[in-house]
């Protein structure tokens, strides 16, 4: 018997997917797949345009994290230009970045993790969900507002806009910082502050138990992310490090130009989202996992108090590293109280008030590479162009991608553990979905895809036939 | 107080930006307060073909409705959606114009074939499939443009004039307070090589911005970051083709040569390094640029 299950709609995802789950004859889960059906064709619709054009073209990737775009692209054009950016460019890219952080993670987290973990993941669904937080928890859902907010606000100061501020540019940021914004972030930093310490603190008297912590998934991986010379936690620029799960190095202060010897990209013919992997390794063994876990997993060190003092709780000691997907939301948290810790750096430096932000120059190399950390991991933008700046070709690597292999592993391992003999109910779905929601994926991304991707749940026998049907509503 | 409006939302897909806009707006309020939820939809997922169908024809009062109609389902959806609503607000540049991936119709060749089979069909703007009420410009809307709406439609006893843009009936230059040497056009400069300064208007220094034929409203907000207006808003009203329109004036701006030829015009005009992209940034979709789909490669 085959039976075909629709989860209709995940309503909090950023974007669209569907998942299969395959059954064996004994109703035992055989495999799963987390399909993306989409395809948006921006690389192919950005040959043509113009270097100067891509941070505000590819800033339409996606309205939730258009500022991680924008920044990738303005590093590929300083590639391009072949120019070091001023201080104080830089210095601002890293506050916006910090601020992207800060709003990401938080919307990721108080939005639309939260109701899951404090309301329960069996309680009504049309309960679970921000709204239905502000009726149980009314202070932390406050705050939680207001802190994505903050983070907003000051994208919104810096590039002029909330969403799709093309305000980085080739050679550095299109405006200077005032003294007026300057001094909003300062007062508003305390505050801020204050929340994430608080949330992490209600966090980890509720959840840091290790069952808890265990419940979605657990499984070993590579972890991806970048690193400063010094192997600190680093958000916009530095090298890339990849450690394993016992916590060895497998690759350090690796040039990110250099990319494609370490990182490929495979085909599935079930889904438009590739498969990038560590490509020593080849595929699929070569999975490796980026985003909050990602970075937390191959720093040495926050390089900042209070942030560090987390970390080192998290460890507890231990050289291995952490596999658990919960522990995203976890590491998703310390990052937010790092990245405001950096902002405060950041706005204390008096060199970030300089009105030297752009350094000019004409098309110096015909082929770039930008890398960064988007909040839901290392973002790539590799462009070619010719004598004028034209783009002839372009290839994006984005974050949500390259958890692929982890999201269908995750998604696999819970349905083993809940569904048995081919039986289910709703709180095991909410599950899958929690297990892939840890990951925070961005499907706008991933896919550069235009919609119609609901997230569909079926169970399939290996006839493949469908004779029953579940829609939630 | 009027009665209660029944309002819904609709991204059947985008970005993924005009909802934020929307849900981040000090203006979601207020628009709460006033109006019932018929359904907030921002993922093309979150509402199936099925449940649209149950919903009273005409039940609900103002719909939505953002991002590109691309393909079959999306035209079905959104033929649908519109029986089932008294007004239909095209919200956002997308749905208004087919916005930036508008620029995937005049991709040539095979590629476009590929990715037009892939995508089910060409982008096109909302009023190409439906009947149009109003519409809310920019990419994404900006916030005094979402006030304006929210203002007008959900807040007021009467509704607003079958054909009202939530935007200025000026160009966005009216709010540019950038100061007019009236140069000529001799040449056009680029942006990675010098940034442009910031109290002169930019056509007077030789970068394309096209203020001029784009509809205001929008506080000038790109100006004021010291970077071009790339048209997000839209054309001023009864500029049919938003490209053609700047390009014309462009070309008005060369200085005369003497030589009726236009051979100069052409010169400055073909120094632009991507006039589709440039000229109809947003507005491919909805321009008159004949689709390429037949050009081979
Ligand atoms: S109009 Fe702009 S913000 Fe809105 S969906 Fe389209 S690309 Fe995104
Ligand atoms: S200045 Fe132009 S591109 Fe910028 S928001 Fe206004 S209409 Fe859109
Ligand atoms: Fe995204």
């Amino acid at each position: 018997m085959t039976r075909e299950i629709l989860i209709d709609p995940v309503t909090r995802i950023e974007g669209h997917a569907k998942i299969t789950i395959y059954l064996d004859d004994s109703g035992e889960v055989n495999d799963a797949h987390f399909h993306v059906t989409e395809l948006r064709g921006f690389e192919k619709f950005c040959e043509g345009r113009t270097l100067w054009e891509m941070p505000a073209l590819t800033a339409r990737i996606c309205g939730i994290c258009p500022v991680s775009h924008i920044l990738a692209s303005a590093k590929t054009g300083d590639a391009i230009l072949a120019v070091r950016i001023p201080k104080a460019a830089e210095l601002l890219r890293r506050l916006m970045n910090a601020a992207q952080f800060v709003q990401s993670h938080a919307l990721s987290f108080f939005y639309l993790s939260a109701p899951d973990m404090l309301l329960g993941w069996d309680s009504d669904p049309a309960q679970r969900n921000v709204i239905g937080l502000i009726g149980a928890n009314p202070d932390l859902a406050r705050k939680g507002i207001r802190l994505r907010s903050f983070g907003q606000q000051i994208i919104e100061r810096l590039g002029g806009k909330k969403i799709h501020p093309a305000w980085a540019v080739p050679g550095g940021v299109n405006r200077a910082l005032s003294k007026e914004d300057a001094d909003f972030i300062k007062a508003n930093l305390p505050e801020a502050l204050d929340t994430i310490r608080i949330t992490l603190d209600l966090f980890k008297s509720s959840f840091a138990d290790q069952e808890t912590r265990g419940m979605l998934s657990d499984f070993p991986s590579l972890f991806m992310g970048l690193v400063s010379p010094d192997g600190t936690w680093e958000h916009y620029d530095g090298n890339i490090r990849i450690v394993d799960s016992q916590g060895n190095i497998v690759v350090d202060q690796f040039d990110p130009a250099h990319y494609p010897e370490i990182v490929q990209e495979a085909s599935e013919g079930w889904s438009y989202l590739k498969f990038p992997h560590y490509a020593p390794l080849g595929y699929p063994e070569g999975m490796y996992r980026v985003g909050p876990l990602g970075r937390v997993n191959v720093c040495d060190r926050f390089g900042t108090p209070l942030a560090d003092a987390e970390l080192e709780e998290f460890r507890a000691g231990s050289q291995e590293r952490s596999g658990r997907v919960f522990d995203y939301h976890y590491t998703r948290l310390m990052e937010i109280l790092a990245s405001l810790e950096r902002m405060e750096r950041l706005i204390n430096d008096e060199r970030i008030l300089s009105p030297r932000i752009r350094a000019e120059a004409g098309i110096n190399e015909l082929e770039g590479v930008g890398i960064h950390e988007a909040p839901r991991g290392t973002l790539f933008h590799h462009y070619k162009v010719d004598a004028n700046g034209v783009i002839q070709w372009v290839n994006l690597i984005v974050s949500t991608g390259q958890n692929n292999l982890a999201m269908n592993r995750s998604i696999k391992e819970i349905a083993q553990k809940h569904i048995h003999s081919g039986k289910f109910d709703e709180g095991i779905l909410n599950r899958i979905e929690g297990g892939i929601r840890a990951f925070d994926p961005c499907l706008s991304c991933s896919v550069h895809a235009v919609g119609q991707m609901p997230l569909l749940v079926e169970l399939r026998t290996p006839d493949g036939e469908t004779v029953d049907r579940l829609i939630r509503d | 107080m009027p009665n209660k409006k029944r309002l819904a939302f609709y991204a059947g897909s985008g970005c993924g930006g005009c909802s934020q806009s929307l849900m981040l707006s000090p203006s979601l309020a207020t628009m709460l307060d006033g109006a019932d939820i018929a359904f907030w939809a921002t993922r093309s997922g979150d509402l199936t073909e099925d449940e649209i169908s149950q919903l009273d024809d005409k039940g609900i009062d103002v719909l939505m409705f953002a991002g590109p109609v691309d393909g079959e389902a999306s035209i079905a959806t959104a033929k649908l959606l519109r029986r089932k609503a008294k007004r239909v607000v095209a919200y956002g540049a997308c749905a208004h114009l087919g916005g930036l991936c508008g620029l995937t119709n005049v991709i040539p060749g095979a590629k476009l074939r590929e990715l037009a089979e892939r995508n089910g069909g060409f982008i096109k703007p909302l009023s190409a499939v439906i009947e149009v009420d109003y519409v809310l410009p920019g990419c994404p809307p900006p916030q005094g443009m979402v006030e304006r709406m929210v203002k007008e439609l959900f807040l007021a006893d009467d509704v607003p004039d079958v054909g009202t843009v939530f935007a200025s009936s000026k160009g966005v230059c009216a709010q540019c307070d950038r100061k007019h040497l009236n140069n000529p056009l001799e040449e056009i400069r680029r942006f990675h090589a010098a940034p442009p300064d910031p109290d002169i208007c930019l056509l007077d220094q030789g970068y394309i911005c096209l203020g001029p034929v784009t509809r205001g409203g929008c506080g000038a907000v790109c100006l004021e970051a010291n970077r071009p207006c790339t048209g997000c808003a839209g054309p001023t009203a009864g500029v049919l083709d938003q490209g053609g329109a700047i390009l014309q004036s462009l070309a008005s701006l060369v200085p005369l040569s003497g030589d009726i030829s236009g051979e100069k015009e052409h010169r400055v005009l073909d120094s632009i390094q991507d006039i589709v992209g440039t000229a109809y940034k947003y507005s491919a979709a909805a321009s008159l640029l004949k689709r390429r789909v037949n050009d081979g490669e």
